[in-house]
């Protein structure tokens, strides 16, 4: 899709992150926008950088709330998306959010592990089943499932189990790509594109921590402390002698430097999304280090888990090992 | 793990196909055997080849019927298997059920989709969660997921939509391959094994026609088979409409017949060549000349995975040729 002025796109998780920024530079370049999100905070707060950078005369964005892993409330979002764009058909669909967590099938509760899988896998396969209708009705469409470094590889380092995502991502890139077949025969005005991003910096592991506690505060309650003490324990730190405060503090500064020192800016992963869209990419590597890390994939798939392979990585793409 | 002999597994659609080649392989080891299978006929006639062949004395090997989707069922089987086998451990856990169906998502019901979805993803997670418990208390353990070429090629040609079973074993190998470092750290006696083979001579079309048909012990056609038959070979490019249904029935099953019979690797070669890889503790064990010949071009140019062009090229290379002109006698690859 060339041309982008004038269309309707809906971006799931806007309230943050890249499903932000892909807001942002969709209304500046005249795209009418419907966005969703958890809490309605982080979605005024796009809405306000939006306005603030100056909105198009009769430029439409809207706000709602829907969990995208409940596939009634993502036909409730479609509902008001046509009745307050006023219309039938939407050209974009960003099935963009996710969260992280749930990492082992051991440590971990089922009901946090089936939460990421819930929210990682359910945002896609929710939010392409309860749009298709409208993207059917458009001259033109564009699906964009965003999946992960995690959607091929099945890591981020030795020592931080990562079952739940990386189930999750990797069903959404098989999803995508199977799409493709599926949308060539049977709707063939629309394409599909799948996003592999390698360390954006986005609030992943706040949101993260609030879907997973239930919490939408940024400050930590007791639960969200205990979930911190359990994280640190499955990589094999003793967290028994740090304070309540000490936890805080370790998972703020966590959370600010998995944002502000990526390799990648959240602006800067959606206009390379935005740029593979209208260049019609199927496959949409984001960041130096995902593209690095498809091609160690790529060449010795059975080493990819291996200690060395990792630091091999950690190295070349300049990743800091977890603290 | 290297030594078979002694041992519990848990097969999951141990019925037909390569589920009934492990369980008969692993009996021919002395290995006990507790099985899984929506079909009372089909888990029977494995037992009766398994007692055929000889059983070893004392050995175990018990049936359960069971849908895999249904986390309750898998539950109730964890139970009865720890009851028959008199234990409280399992050395072996073969995730091996799966049908297809539901490829498109335009045109194929929700319904169907979430039914090939459930069973080939929710199969793999529903008996991993329910067992790991009784894998934990073994010594030593294997979990063996079964996912498929379609694993990394989200594809069966460019003329098929292939969803749902796409995205469903493409969370079965991300999932056992994060499991991988899971298990190292909270569980390192347990390994695992993610089994992707690419056209293997098994009854996976009728069974798949028979759970979507909903009567599982059926090998009639019903009007819901015909019509998505002749769905498959209007894609295929394939002219029925001349055909009788009871011409079309009889082409089913001979065609149905054909993909068991004619596959480039047969279940029992399959099955050999996953217990052997369980054996050399191999986490990725590719099934069949195809299942290597594709994940070489995969990996080699992504970009043109879904491309006719490439798609052709492997069919060429990989004898899919004469697979695809089974159901299109006119059917040639462009030169």
């Amino acid at each position: 899709m060339k041309e982008i002025a004038g269309r309707i796109a809906v971006v799931t998780g806007g309230g943050s992150g890249m499903g932000r920024e892909l807001v942002r530079q969709l209304v500046a370049e005249a795209c009418n926008v419907s966005m969703c999100d958890l809490a309605a905070e982080g979605m005024a707060e796009t809405v306000r950088l939006c306005e603030a950078a100056g909105l198009p005369q009769g430029l439409r964005v809207t706000t709602h709330i829907a969990d995208v892993s409940d596939f009634a409330q993502m036909e409730r979002f479609r509902a008001e998306v046509a009745d307050r764009h006023a219309t039938d058909r939407i050209h974009l669909l960003f099935n963009n959010a996710g969260i992280g967590g749930g990492g082992s099938l051991i440590v971990n509760s089922c009901e946090e592990w089936e939460r990421t899988f819930n929210v990682c896998w359910g945002s896609v396969y929710n939010g392409t089943r309860a749009f298709l209708p409208l993207l059917l009705k458009a001259e033109e469409g564009h699906i964009v499932n965003t999946s992960s470094v995690n959607g091929f590889w099945a890591s981020i380092g030795p020592h931080l189990p990562q079952t739940a995502y990386a189930a999750a991502k990797f069903a959404v890139k098989g999803f995508t790509e199977a799409l493709i077949t599926d949308l060539r025969i049977n709707a063939p005005h629309i394409k599909c594109s799948v996003v592999m991003p390698g360390h954006i910096g986005t609030s992943i592991p706040l949101n993260t921590r609030k879907v997973q506690s239930g919490n939408q505060a940024d400050a930590m309650d007791a639960t969200q402390l205990a979930q911190a003490r359990a994280r640190f324990a499955s990589m094999g730190r003793d967290a028994s002698t740090m304070s309540d405060d000490d936890i805080r503090q370790r998972v703020a500064e966590r959370e600010r430097r998995f944002r502000e020192e990526a390799p990648t800016s959240a602006a800067e992963a959606a206009t390379i999304i935005l740029n593979g869209v209208k260049a019609d990419q199927w496959r949409i590597l984001v960041g130096p280090d995902a593209h690095k890390i498809d091609g160690l994939v790529r060449r010795s798939p059975e080493r990819a888990y291996d200690v060395d392979f990792f630091e091999q990585l950690a190295r070349e793409v300049g990743w800091r090992l977890p603290t | 793990m290297t030594e078979f002999a002694g041992r519990t597994a848990v097969v999951t659609g141990g019925g037909s196909g390569m589920g009934r080649e492990l369980v008969r392989q692993l009996v021919a080891e002395a290995c006990n055997v507790a099985m899984c299978d929506v079909s009372p006929t089909g888990l029977a006639e494995t037992q009766r080849l398994c007692e055929a062949a000889g059983l070893p004395q004392g050995l175990r090997v018990t049936t359960h019927i069971v849908d895999v989707a249904d986390r309750t069922q898998v539950e109730r089987f964890r139970d009865e298997v720890a009851d028959r086998h008199q234990t409280d451990k399992i050395h072996l856990l073969f995730n091996n059920a799966g049908i297809s169906g539901g490829g498109s998502m335009v045109t194929n019901s929700r319904d169907e989709w979430e039914r090939t979805f459930n069973i080939c993803w929710g199969g793999v997670y529903n008996c991993t969660r329910a067992f790991l418990p009784m894998l934990q208390n073994a010594e030593e353990g294997h979990i063996v997921n079964t996912s498929s070429i379609n694993g990394f090629w989200a594809s069966v040609g460019p003329r098929i939509p292939h969803t749902a079973y796409s995205a469903a074993k493409f969370a079965v190998k991300g999932f056992t391959e994060a499991l991988i470092t899971d298990l190292r750290i909270n569980a390192p006696h347990i390994k695992c094994s993610v089994v992707m083979p690419g056209q293997i001579g098994t009854s996976i079309r009728a069974n798949t026609r028979k759970i979507h048909s909903g009567d599982r012990e059926s090998d009639a056609i019903d009007a819901a088979g015909l019509a998505q038959a002749r769905e498959r070979f209007a894609l295929l490019g394939r002219d029925v409409s001349q055909l009788s249904d009871d011409q079309l029935r009889n082409l089913v099953a001979e065609l149905e017949r054909r993909f068991r019979d004619e596959a480039l690797t047969s279940a029992a070669q399959a099955a050999t060549i996953i217990l052997d890889g369980v054996k050399a503790d191999r986490w990725r064990i590719l099934v069949g000349a195809d299942a290597h010949k594709i994940d070489e071009m995969v990996r080699q140019s992504p970009e043109r995975a879904y491309d006719i062009a490439f798609f052709d090229e492997f069919a060429r290379a990989a004898g899919w040729t004469e697979r695809l002109s089974l159901e299109n006698p006119e059917f040639r690859p462009p030169s």
